[in-house]
């Protein structure tokens, strides 16, 4: 379950609402996404969202508005818990959501969402690794000027920890808020978590397979058996086989 | 020559102000207020001699590609203004969407309604009148703040403005994507008519 209800004052006032995931669910959560396939992304070097070090499902880089398995039932719940929210907007109602990993080194830089044109970013964490903020991989908050977030004056307005079972969801329509995850210093971390975001203006084709558009290096990062594979072509045929042993 | 000394506005509209207070408002210059109040009135709202569709008695629909001088100025004053902020949702000509002109005439008024519904960044209104109001001639835009505990309105509505028409042209920019910000336009208490422009940035509506 989702503890209480979303804060909506928070979401416009402070730019986010922070809750917990609790129950059978987080631990079922957890024991999917270890058991993901992971690619790493690279970012093209002109976009202004800088990331490094983060991985992806290669699930995720197929359908992601098409959840599966034990995620179908928190895509659920968290839809139950933002109605309040989520029924005063029109246009698509379809969460798209992403499992994601970031290892040691993993950061991202102060941006906004906005031109994602959804209502809210969220984030559930699944780092039961993680022990305090001095491992480092915290999501911040900020309020900034709109116009030029860069020459403004930011204002702190929350640190949150990644910690298990931590769920978030981010104003994206106000280009006041912007947030960025400070370095995860943690040696030998896997930050999993699940992002997604909620209620796109009007979601893309996802039936177009966007791996080529995302530049992925197609490196597996599973701890157990790190593969490197070299062409794209490869990551799908890894994918589709994947995707069959597990009978999707 | 400054790009401010060419502006119709008697100030740059600010986006920090608008998603911080709510709303901006700024007064668009004598020339131009008398021209969109003589436009407006031009305008025939008369059902059966239609220049434009009706939405609702007394409301016309501008489809966005047929906004006719002076209001086409007023709406790419505002774009421009606006435009550091709103480039960073889509290409501005994207953003542009239908108006409407409305001719309040006595009784007419607005309940309170938060505009989030249609997925516009801001909405702005163009308050046009051939005089000034007095108090009691009513006719006011109103924009206030809702309070929420957890997922539930407290009922509370703080006042952020409160403005009648007057000569000079009134333009308000308010945050259309926030749930806590409605907006109203008190009953139309005199035979006087005011005129109201508005249109949605970056909305989906028709």
């Amino acid at each position: 379950m989702i503890a209480g209800e979303i804060d909506i004052s928070s979401f416009f006032n402070s730019g986010y609402a922070a809750s917990k995931l609790t129950g059978p669910l987080l631990d079922e959560l957890y024991a999917e996404i270890k058991d993901e396939m992971w690619v790493d992304v690279t970012p093209r070097p002109n976009r202004p969202r800088k990331y490094v070090k983060r991985s992806f499902a290669a699930r995720s880089l197929m359908m992601p508005n098409e959840s599966r398995d034990v995620y179908v039932r928190f895509v659920d719940l968290l839809k139950e818990w933002l109605h309040p929210l989520m029924s005063n907007y029109d246009g698509s109602h379809e969460i798209v959501i992403s499992a994601t990993c970031g290892r040691q080194g993993y950061s991202m830089t102060l941006h906004n969402d906005v031109g994602d044109r959804c209502v809210l970013d969220f984030l559930l964490y699944l780092n039961p690794a993680y022990r305090d903020e001095n491992d480092g991989g915290i999501l911040e908050v900020y309020h900034c000027n709109p116009d030029n977030y860069k020459m403004g004056e930011k204002q702190l307005l929350a640190r949150i920890e990644p910690t298990y079972g931590n769920l978030v969801i981010m104003n994206n329509l106000d280009p006041s808020f912007h947030h960025m995850v400070t370095e995860v210093t943690q040696s030998d971390a896997y930050r999993y978590s699940l992002m997604g975001s909620y209620g796109m203006i009007s979601p893309p084709d996802w039936h177009v397979d966007i791996k080529d558009d995302v530049e992925n290096k197609g490196v597996f990062v599973n701890p157990e058996s790190p593969v490197t594979m070299e062409y794209t072509s490869d990551v799908v045929a890894a994918v589709n086989a994947y995707i069959t042993n597990k009978k999707i | 020559m400054s790009e401010h000394n060419t502006s119709i506005f008697s100030r740059s509209l600010s986006a920090e102000t608008i998603f911080k207070k709510g709303f901006d408002m700024v007064s668009i210059n004598e020339s131009i207020s008398g021209l969109a109040y003589r436009r407006a009135a031009s305008i025939a709202f008369d059902e059966s001699q239609p220049q434009y569709p009706f939405v609702a008695p007394g409301i016309v629909l501008i489809p966005k590609d047929s906004v006719s001088y002076p209001f086409n100025v007023i709406r790419k004053q505002i774009m421009s203004d606006l435009a550091k902020t709103l480039v960073q949702y889509d290409p501005l000509e994207t953003l542009e969407q239908d108006c409407t002109l409305t001719k309040a005439s006595f009784g007419y008024e607005e309940p309170w309604l938060s505009k989030t519904r249609d997925r516009s960044i801001v909405k702005f209104s163009v308050l046009i009148a051939q005089d000034d109001f007095s108090e009691d001639e009513g006719s006011r835009m109103e924009i206030a703040k809702l309070e929420y505990s957890g997922a539930n309105r407290t009922g509370n509505r703080q006042l952020l403005m409160s403005e009648q028409p007057e000569k000079i042209a009134k333009v308000i920019v308010h945050n259309s994507s926030s749930m806590l910000i409605e907006t109203a336009i008190s009953r139309v208490n005199t035979d006087k008519p005011f005129f109201l422009f508005t249109g949605s940035i970056g909305g989906t509506s028709k």
